[in-house]
């Protein structure tokens, strides 16, 4: 290869997208106010601030009293989902993409959502996770929605009390098979999400093929749950630890594994859940009913 | 003292919010960008006028972005491994060009495997663009060391790139063409 390195290095650089108006106001409403003692301005990205080891034990000492008294909150809480989202505008490219949206879950009446319940409930690394009511039934759907070229694409994951794991996206909604699914759907019913039976709403995103297969755990946690980890099935090693903030987990690294399985922590690092196996790129075609995984990791 | 701090957030916002995107992602960058610039408010007064503001800021931008050396290469290597660069794939955008992928994705294995001290060299003068004193004063090194490990990084990357370019080139067309 004879072209020269920092020349290479440099054409990696360019093509960056540039930072828009809002985030630079943004950042220097941050820098010049609240960026003295205020939490991070987009909250997406955890940013160290220790500022002395004294300043780090005396937090850390509040963080521990506090703790004691969260846990007893925090155990019977995977009824509760605290995080209610905020409401979001529903413009035309919105409505565009959901009028030619299908929904291939048995039972559920699926018509156009409302305008006026679009909210969103988290938005971190380019992904965000939406849900909004429909029309006819007044059902809550999930959604993910991620920007591609200045549009908004928008993944439909099925509408309470099916959501989630058997509800497929769109584009995918040949491989559904509705017959199949009816078995699912009667276990969706009687386990409603979040429920100490279901405390984890996956909304996972993949794609790519053969061993370029990926995977971006996405999702919603009840209260209760303060991680979720992802574990090779093949040997159980973890391969990612997402954080469940404002019951929101969203890691939009891809990631590389045949097949893995997702385990909900609480706060005290317990496993109080796992997954079905999932199978990248079709995360997102799972069977709650098979819940097998590997013995040897210490799972039911 | 010549410039303002909203001197410095003009001229700096955008090409430090760059350079960090690169290196961690968008997202990352928002937020560290953010703090990079709340520091440099709050240590304002303690800035030599003498002394060029721009190294003193990619400074506590490295210190920044040292905590997250992690997340860095792991982005890297799944780079990598898929020739999707994560940054741009978050973005919204790709580069479709077949030989600029497997070319990029060998230089993020290449970058990977440097040290963390290394790199930090090697891209404040390749994407920050700044010169060898400037860096020593970023990071508070001797000139001779940051001589020193810019070179190292260089002929690392070059080793690499003339050993696995071929290998990785193939590998990629042969996806490419599985598709």
């Amino acid at each position: 290869m004879t072209t020269d390195e920092l020349q290479l290095l440099r054409e990696f650089r360019a093509g960056i997208p540039v930072p828009d108006d809002l985030t630079r106001r943004t950042v220097y409403a941050y820098a010049t106010g609240a960026g003295s003692s205020g939490s991070q301005p987009f909250g997406r990205f955890r940013v160290p601030r220790w500022r002395s080891r004294r300043g780090g034990l005396v937090l850390a000492i509040a963080v521990l009293a506090l703790a004691g008294t969260a846990v007893s909150v925090a155990s019977h809480s995977l009824f509760g989902l605290s995080n209610h989202g905020t409401r979001v505008h529903a413009g035309p490219a919105v409505r565009g993409v959901l009028n030619g949206h299908v929904f291939v879950q048995a039972g559920v009446p699926y018509n156009a959502q409302r305008p006026d319940s679009w909210k969103r409930l988290a938005r971190r690394q380019g992904i965000g996770i939406y849900t909004a009511r429909t029309i006819k039934g007044n059902h809550l759907c999930y959604y993910v929605g991620r920007r591609y070229r200045e549009k908004l694409y928008l993944d439909g994951y099925g509408c309470a009390p099916f959501a989630g794991e058997l509800a497929l996206p769109a584009r995918f909604w040949t491989l559904s098979g509705q017959k199949a699914g009816r078995k699912e759907n009667a276990w969706f019913r009687s386990h409603p999400f979040p429920s100490p039976t279901r405390p984890v709403l996956i909304l996972s995103l993949g794609g790519g093929q053969g061993e370029y297969t990926y995977l971006q755990p996405v999702g919603l946690a009840a209260d209760g749950v303060r991680s979720i980890q992802m574990l090779a099935l093949l040997d159980c090693h973890p391969v990612v630890t997402v954080p469940v903030i404002d019951n929101a987990f969203i890691d939009a690294n891809p990631l590389h594994v045949a097949e893995s399985f997702l385990v909900a922590r609480n706060a005290n690092g317990k496993v109080i859940w796992h997954s079905a196996p999932l199978d990248p790129p079709n995360a997102y075609v799972r069977t709650p009913l098979d819940r097998k995984v590997p013995r040897e990791c210490g799972f039911k | 003292m010549g410039y303002s701090f909203d001197d410095v957030f003009a001229a700096e916002f955008e090409p430090l919010h760059g350079y960090i995107s690169r290196r961690l992602g968008v997202s990352a960058a928002d937020d560290l960008t953010a703090e990079t610039f709340a520091i440099a408010y709050r240590r304002w007064g303690d800035l030599d006028p003498s002394r060029p503001v721009k190294p003193w800021l990619y400074g506590i931008a490295s210190n920044l972005i040292q905590h997250q050396w992690r997340k860095e290469r792991r982005m890297l290597r799944a780079y990598a491994r898929t020739g999707v660069d994560p940054v741009l794939a978050e973005a919204g955008s790709s580069d479709d060009r077949l030989d600029a992928r497997a070319q990029r994705a060998i230089l993020a294995a290449a970058l990977a495997q440097l040290r963390w001290e290394e790199r930090e060299v090697l891209l404040l003068h390749a994407w920050a663009e700044l010169s060898d004193a400037e860096i020593a004063e970023s990071l508070s090194l001797p000139l001779g060391t940051v001589k020193s490990r810019l070179s190292r990084a260089r002929e690392h990357l070059r080793n690499c790139l003339g050993r696995i370019g071929q290998v990785e080139a193939e590998r990629l067309r042969t996806v490419e063409e599985g598709r």
